[in-house]
Formats: C-alpha cells, sequence, structure tokens
C-alpha cells in the first residue's frame, strides 16, 4: 500500500484509512474510519452507554421538525402513520446502518427507521407525532447530519411508481427481446416452411408489447422535446424504431424475410437499461429539496410582555419591533438592532470574514450570523424573508430555475448524426432507384435502422451513470449527469476563503518568541501562561475567548488579577503577583511562513514590566490539500481565483501560500460582487461553503460546495462533496474528463462500425446472420468500453 | 418437429411466468434499494442473543 495514502486501519472494522485528517481518533487513542464504527465500538466495549443516553437530555436545537408549519411541508403520510424522509451525511459501512437501526430501541415513540444507503437517505415514521426532532438529535449526537427533504420533491423524485414503471419496462423488454433473439436466430440459421411463418408471426407477437408498451417513454420524450424545439437523442430511436417496425410488418405481410424486430427490441432494452441506470445514480432531490426552510423555520425566543418571559416561538411568527433572545451557539433568526451593552458574533456564513466580531448596542445584526458569547437580545427590523440573507437565498431560487439547460454534447452529435444519416439514405436512394425502385427503398431503410446511432443513444448515458456511481462511493454527490459536461469546460475555478481553502475557525495558533524570528516550539514559562490566563478570563474579546480556550488546558489556576484595564481596540493590561503584563494587539509579525498552513491574523504582544516577553498568534489554517489541489488545477489548465468577503490582508496572506497572483485575488466581496465577478467569466466553476457564496454558485456554469457547507449553498450547488478539503474539485475535475473522453470514444467507436457495417450491408456484403451477430457483438463492445475506462481511471491520470 | 408445437407455448408459459413473478417484485418494493440489503445480512440478530 502506498505509504503516503494511508495513516492507519479502522480499530472497529479494518478498513484502511487514507489520511489523518479523515480518521475520527477517540479518547483513549484508538482510531476510527467513521462516527458509526466509533460509535458500536464503544458500545460493544460497554465503555459508552452515555453516548446513547445523551440524546435523551433532550436538545431543542431540532424541535422545529415537529411544529405544524414544518409538517405541512415535510412529512409524508404512510398507512395512517406520519413519515418524513432525511437525507443524512456520512453513511459509510455496515456499522453505519446498525447504529441507524438501533433508533427504535433508543426512542420507543419511532415506529420504523429505512436507510437507503445506495441514496444516503433514511426514512422515518413515527407512532406519535412529535419526534422527529429527537430522531434528528439523536442522529446529531451519533455524529450524522442529517437534512429533512421535503415532501413535495419527495413525491417528484421518490415517486416510487415512475420508477416502478421503468424497471417494469425494462424487465418486459428483456423478456420479449430474449424471446425475439431466440425465434429470430433460427429463421436466420435457415429455417424455411411452415414453421419459418410461425416464428416470424410469434417474433412480431413479441415485439408488440416493446413497440407499445416498452418504448413509450421515448415518444414522450421526443414529444416534450420537439413541443421546446430541443434537438434530442430521442429523434433517431423513434424514427428508426417506427419505421423498422412499419417496414417488418410490412414485409412479414408480403412474405419477405427482412426484419428487424430483433435488433430494434434489443436497441430499446438496452436503452431502457442505461437509461435507468443513470437515473438511479442521480441524485435529483438534493436539487429541490429547499433545505433552507430549516432555516427560516427555526424556534426562537421571544419576549412576551404580559408574562415577562422569553417564549418559544416559530421564526415565521416573529414580526418587526419583537425583542427576542439567541444563546450562544445559535443562528440570528432576522436583522435587527443589538440590545445588550455588547455581543460577539460569527459572521462568516455571510461575510465570509474570519475573524469574530464583537457589536455593541445598537449595532446591525445580520439574519444567519451566529452569536458566539453568552446570548444576546435583539430588537427585529426585517424578519427573515425581507433580510439581507432572506433576500439572497430568493435570488439564488431565482437564478437556480432560469439557469439555461445545456445541450449536451450527445444531443448536438445526435442532431448532426441523424441529419447526416438521413441525407446518405436519400443519395443512397437517388442513386440506387435508377437500378431498381423497390430495392432502394428497401435497402435505404435497412441503412437508416442499421446505422441507429446506439452508442449515441445507450452508451452515453452508461457512462455517465457508471462515473456518478464512482463519483458516490468516494463521497461526492452529483445532482445531474451534465454536471460532468459542464465541469469538463471549466476554465476558472474561483474559491472561496474561509471555510473552503481554510479550516474556517478562528483559533490559537502558536507562540513566538520577541526576537520574531522561527525558532519553532517557542513557548512563555508557565507563569506568563498563567498570567495571561488569568487576565484573558476578564475579557469578553473574541482573541481573548480564543486565548483562554487554548490556555485553559494547560492553565488550572486562576490568579487574583489588580488593576485590570480593558481598552476596545487596543488590549487589556493588569498586574499578576507584582508583575504588571500588557497584552495589547499587534501587526502581524514578520511572516515568511514557507513551510506552514498556518495564516495569522492577529497577533497578540504580550508584555512583562514593558519587557515584550511573547507574541500569540491567532488566526485560520489552510486545509493541508489546498496547494496541492490548486497547482494540480493548473496543470490541467484551469485558472483559480479566490473570492473572499473577508479584508485584504489575510486574502493575501492565503493567495501567497498558494502560489496566487494580485490579478487572481478579490477580497471584501458582498454576495452580490462575488456573482458578478463570476459571472464575467463564461465557464467558471464556484466552489464555496457558506450562504455568501451561494449566489455565486447558482449564477456560474458550475458550483460545488464542499463538506460542511450550510444548506443554502448545498441548494445552490451542483456538487456536493462529503468529504473534507478541497481535493474533491481536482478529483471530479478528473473524472469529468475520464467521462468525457469515454464518451467521445465511444462515438467514434460506434460511427466507425456502424458506417462500415451500414455501408457493407447495403452493398449486400453483409448476410443478415452476421448482421444479426455484429449488432449485439457492437453493443458489447462499447460496454466493455465504457466499463474499462470507468474502472480505470485513475490508473489513466496518475 | 412437431414437438415445437408443444414446446413453444411451454415456453412462452414459462416466460410469462417469469415475467409475472418479475412484476410482482417490482410492485413489492424489491429492487428500490439494492445496497442495503447487503449490508444488513452482516448484521446480528441482537433480539436472539439476549
Amino acid at each position: 500500500m502506498n505509504p503516503e495514502n494511508y495513516y492507519s486501519d479502522c480499530i472497529h472494522c479494518g478498513k484502511a484509512i487514507a489520511k489523518k485528517e479523515h480518521a475520527i481518533v477517540s479518547g483513549n487513542g484508538a482510531v476510527f474510519c467513521c462516527r458509526g464504527c466509533e460509535t458500536v465500538y464503544k458500545i460493544l466495549k460497554k465503555e459508552h452507554f452515555s453516548l446513547i443516553n445523551k440524546p435523551h437530555a433532550g436538545s431543542t436545537e431540532y424541535d422545529i421538525l415537529d411544529s405544524e408549519a414544518f409538517l405541512k411541508d415535510y412529512s409524508v403520510q404512510q398507512d395512517g402513520k406520519q413519515g418524513m424522509r432525511f437525507f443524512v451525511e456520512g453513511i459509510q459501512c455496515t456499522a453505519c446502518l446498525w447504529i441507524i437501526d438501533q433508533v427504535p430501541h433508543w426512542i420507543p415513540e419511532v415506529e420504523n427507521v429505512h436507510l437507503n444507503m445506495s441514496q444516503n437517505t433514511l426514512f422515518v415514521s413515527l407512532k406519535t407525532p412529535g419526534f422527529f426532532g429527537k430522531v434528528v438529535s439523536t442522529l446529531a449526537a451519533l455524529g450524522y447530519k442529517t437534512y429533512p427533504i421535503k415532501s413535495h420533491d419527495e413525491i417528484k423524485h421518490f415517486q416510487k411508481k415512475e420508477n416502478h414503471q421503468q424497471l417494469m419496462k425494462l424487465g418486459v423488454a428483456g423478456a420479449c427481446a430474449g424471446s425475439i433473439m431466440l425465434y429470430s436466430f433460427s429463421l436466420y440459421a435457415g429455417l424455411k416452411g411452415q414453421m419459418a411463418v410461425v416464428f416470424q408471426y410469434i417474433t412480431l407477437a413479441f415485439f408488440l408489447p416493446v413497440f407499445f408498451y416498452c418504448a413509450q417513454p421515448f415518444y414522450m420524450n421526443l414529444w416534450r422535446s420537439l413541443r421546446a424545439r430541443r434537438p434530442s437523442i430521442d429523434l433517431p430511436i423513434v424514427l428508426a424504431v417506427v419505421i423498422g417496425f412499419v417496414l417488418s410488418l410490412f414485409n412479414l405481410i408480403r412474405g419477405r424475410q427482412d426484419f428487424y424486430f430483433d435488433s430494434l427490441s434489443m436497441l430499446i432494452l438496452l436503452l431502457l437499461a442505461s437509461r435507468y441506470l443513470l437515473n438511479r445514480t442521480q441524485q435529483k432531490f438534493l436539487s429541490s429539496s429547499y433545505l433552507l426552510s430549516f432555516f427560516e423555520s427555526q424556534i426562537c425566543r421571544r419576549w412576551n410582555d404580559v408574562h415577562h418571559a422569553y417564549e418559544k416561538v416559530s421564526a415565521h411568527h416573529l414580526n418587526a419591533g419583537d425583542k427576542i433572545l439567541v444563546k450562544e451557539g445559535e443562528r440570528v433568526p432576522a436583522d435587527g438592532e443589538v440590545i445588550n451593552d455588547w455581543v460577539n458574533i460569527n459572521p462568516s456564513v455571510l461575510t465570509g470574514e474570519s475573524l469574530p466580531q464583537k457589536l455593541f448596542k445598537g449595532a446591525k445584526i445580520y439574519a444567519g450570523t451566529q452569536v458566539v458569547s453568552e446570548g444576546a437580545e435583539i430588537l427585529i427590523e426585517h424578519t427573515a424573508g425581507s433580510s439581507r440573507i432572506g433576500k439572497i437565498l430568493k435570488k439564488v431560487e431565482e437564478q437556480i430555475y432560469n439557469k439555461t439547460p445545456l445541450i449536451s454534447l450527445t444531443d448536438k452529435a445526435a442532431q448532426y448524426f441523424t441529419l447526416f444519416i438521413l441525407a446518405m439514405g436519400i443519395v443512397f436512394f437517388l442513386v440506387y432507384s435508377f437500378i431498381d425502385v423497390a430495392g432502394a427503398v428497401q435497402r435505404s431503410l435497412a441503412l437508416i435502422i442499421l446505422a441507429c446511432p446506439c452508442a449515441l443513444a445507450f452508451a452515453t448515458p452508461l457512462a455517465q451513470s457508471l462515473s456518478l456511481k464512482k463519483a458516490s462511493k468516494k463521497g461526492y454527490l452529483v445532482k445531474n449527469a451534465e454536471s460532468f459536461e459542464k465541469l469538463n469546460k471549466v476554465s476558472d475555478a474561483f474559491f472561496d476563503k474561509t471555510g473552503t481553502l481554510t479550516q474556517g475557525r478562528f483559533e490559537f495558533l502558536r507562540w513566538k518568541s520577541p526576537q520574531g524570528n522561527e525558532s519553532d516550539n517557542f513557548i512563555p514559562d508557565n507563569e506568563t501562561l498563567n498570567a495571561i490566563y488569568s487576565i484573558e478570563v476578564h475579557s469578553q474579546h473574541p482573541i481573548a475567548r480564543t486565548l483562554v480556550k487554548q490556555l485553559e488546558k494547560v492553565c488550572d489556576k486562576k490568579l487574583p488579577v489588580h488593576s485590570l484595564k480593558e481598552i476596545s481596540g487596543w488590549g487589556i493590561s493588569g498586574t499578576v503577583e507584582n508583575n504588571h503584563y500588557k497584552l495589547v494587539s499587534a501587526f502581524p509579525v514578520n511572516d515568511n511562513g514557507n513551510e506552514d498552513s498556518e495564516i495569522i491574523s492577529s497577533t497578540v504582544a504580550i508584555y512583562r514590566n514593558e519587557i515584550l516577553v511573547a507574541y500569540a498568534c491567532l488566526g485560520d489554517k489552510l486545509r493541508d490539500d489546498a496547494k496541492k489541489t490548486i497547482t494540480e488545477l493548473k496543470k490541467l489548465g484551469i485558472q483559480s481565483h479566490i473570492l473572499s468577503g473577508d479584508k485584504d490582508a489575510p486574502v493575501q496572506n492565503v493567495a501567497k501560500k498558494l502560489d496566487l497572483g494580485n490579478e487572481r485575488i478579490h477580497s471584501g466581496l458582498f454576495p452580490e460582487e462575488k456573482s458578478k465577478i463570476v459571472n464575467k467569466v463564461p465557464n467558471s466553476l464556484m466552489v464555496g461553503d457558506g450562504v455568501n457564496d451561494s449566489l455565486a454558485m447558482s449564477s456560474c456554469s458550475i458550483g460545488i460546495a464542499v463538506q460542511g457547507s450550510v444548506e443554502a449553498s448545498l441548494v445552490a450547488a451542483d456538487i456536493y462533496s462529503t468529504k473534507e478539503g478541497v481535493f474533491p474539485v481536482l478529483d471530479l475535475t478528473l473524472l469529468s474528463r475520464n467521462t468525457l473522453s469515454i464518451i467521445k470514444r465511444n462515438l467514434i467507436i460506434s460511427f466507425i462500425y456502424n458506417f462500415t457495417g451500414g455501408i457493407a450491408s447495403v452493398l449486400g456484403y453483409i448476410s443478415p446472420l452476421i448482421a444479426a451477430i455484429l449488432m449485439p457483438v457492437s453493443s458489447i463492445i462499447i460496454i466493455l468500453s465504457t466499463i474499462a475506462g470507468t474502472k480505470f481511471t485513475r490508473s489513466f491520470n496518475k | 418437429m412437431t414437438i415445437l408445437y408443444i414446446m413453444i407455448p411451454v415456453a412462452i408459459i414459462l416466460a410469462s411466468f417469469f415475467v409475472y413473478i418479475f412484476l410482482w417484485a417490482v410492485k413489492n418494493e424489491q429492487f428500490d434499494d439494492l445496497e442495503t440489503p447487503a449490508h444488513k445480512i452482516l448484521i446480528d440478530d441482537w433480539k436472539r442473543k439476549s
């Protein structure tokens, strides 16, 4: 095994883990591949029963799931019982399935859970209503992120009936085509006489259900595309099937030998099979599930003047002028004004800024920002719908709706192919009609049927579905197959900074010695650390909070502090054990940062008795795979850009580490501006994670949402990666190039094959028996080429 | 060759029988999820043990 791609084995299931970041390391040092393994292992070892019991403590975060407004949109009735479908992130192996299957044991009100591992969806039905929130919080406690799926989308995309219809057509087509093959083979082999006539009529009888029942989807698709005036691959198919049927029927009645029932039924079978496969692998439900109403229907605490207490209401019912309380870690549900003296917020969802902000009384606070201090009281000015985030989300929705559909390569090829074949047929007819008019009709129609673009029609969906399957195995959820084609054309990739290229957390990075040089592992002495801890505990500044969080691990005692003084925008000072300490924000120390991934955005200078003793560096970390991804993308001819809402300095810092020139970075952008920049480039790719990226994601030609994205960007993106980091962008690009090259190769093979075969057969060089053998052989060659092509992507690219 | 007059109807009846079984299985949602049951078989019955 490649040591670079190997970290450890999962202690529970033994699966190899490629990277340290993907592994879950538990308290006692055991390494797991997923949360499921961890939980099962712990349950088996009986060391973590609290894990199961934890959810019963009851987190109220998901209570909205049981609110009436939410149920109206999301619940499904089944046999008189309430059910809801969820999209579950992080399903890996049997352990996950086992864990989720245990849910009814833990929550007795749950009647049944059904996890579908191929779609990553979970169906939950309840005995008594009102427990969806509990299920989701249980799953969240176990480490699975769960999103509810809207019921009308479920009706649209999980419509079992439609799926069943497709499968039934496929089954009938298979049975009929197989039987037709059997009977026509003996005809080709030279069966004569009365029995031959019987056999001919049996093939006709088997073809009728294929023609009238199984082929229905093609007629409907053709009708739809004709009405929309779009070229469609269904035109040559229907043409071939109808002409072939009429001609064969005509020949049968006249007692002639040329039938095409066998090849036509085989064609329909292959087409149905490949389309069914493609349909199954697309993750369509993600595209239209408006996961964002999860945010809109959040439960929040509104001040009630009568009762003089906060009461819980759904965010739907908030009005301008209401006073609400938002607790630590929760998101603000509406735009408003801060009532508290101060509040710390994390605005990264909206602005992409990495540093937590301190807002004072009267400052504007936007919906979607996260409160990181103890609690905020807010006076609402604009409710969810008319808030800034609400407007952005509305625009995203509009843009998704208005996105022009891609006229795919195969549709274009089909257009040319059909015209070409028809022209060939006419030319041949004109030439041959001088010799024999009846024979000319016969042979030119045979040409059209034989040259039916079977590779075009079935190899393309097959290649797409195999690639989609491969992508979903790797943890990329692709909403539709077209994304691959779009991804292939991309010339410019735009990356969001916070949370996409970087980890998106504001945290303590390291200490630096007063000289500011790169002496590694410099740590101030314990006395100083304790003093810093004791002083910073008293401050509410985001930097102080981060420092305290770091020092909590090492410092155990809080020392008394005298003459404490905090000046906003400058720092804090105080006397601990007769030493006077001063902690002031400083300019980032000269950071030659050649090797590490740290993005220092704030530096605190620590003075003891007016002597500089240390610097504390705080900031964000670059993702490990960011640099590699960007250099590899460049090799593929894709230019990378950074679009960030953050300030210039940290963006510059990131760009320098990624070797991106100044002209490729844009900082301090609002969501609308991001979208404008992306729009200027025709084939653009946007990679992001926040609401501030969602507008750009929906307006560019293809959007990828990285792991940990908010619901809004999940809706806006075409592809969602459940793997950490930005490496998926590269991986997907390679996959899409591979897919397209397979499609092109198939087109070329089938074109040559059909062309030479067609010519040879109209000239009479190929006997019907050989043609009957060659037809499936050509299909098999194309299927093999497709399967081999998708199987061995990696070995070709590496 | 006259045996074919019996064999063909038998073949057709057999084929329609299999088609019928297949349609029944589809309607019974046997093909809706092809991945999960493969994993489920690995899970021991928890109740029988205790």
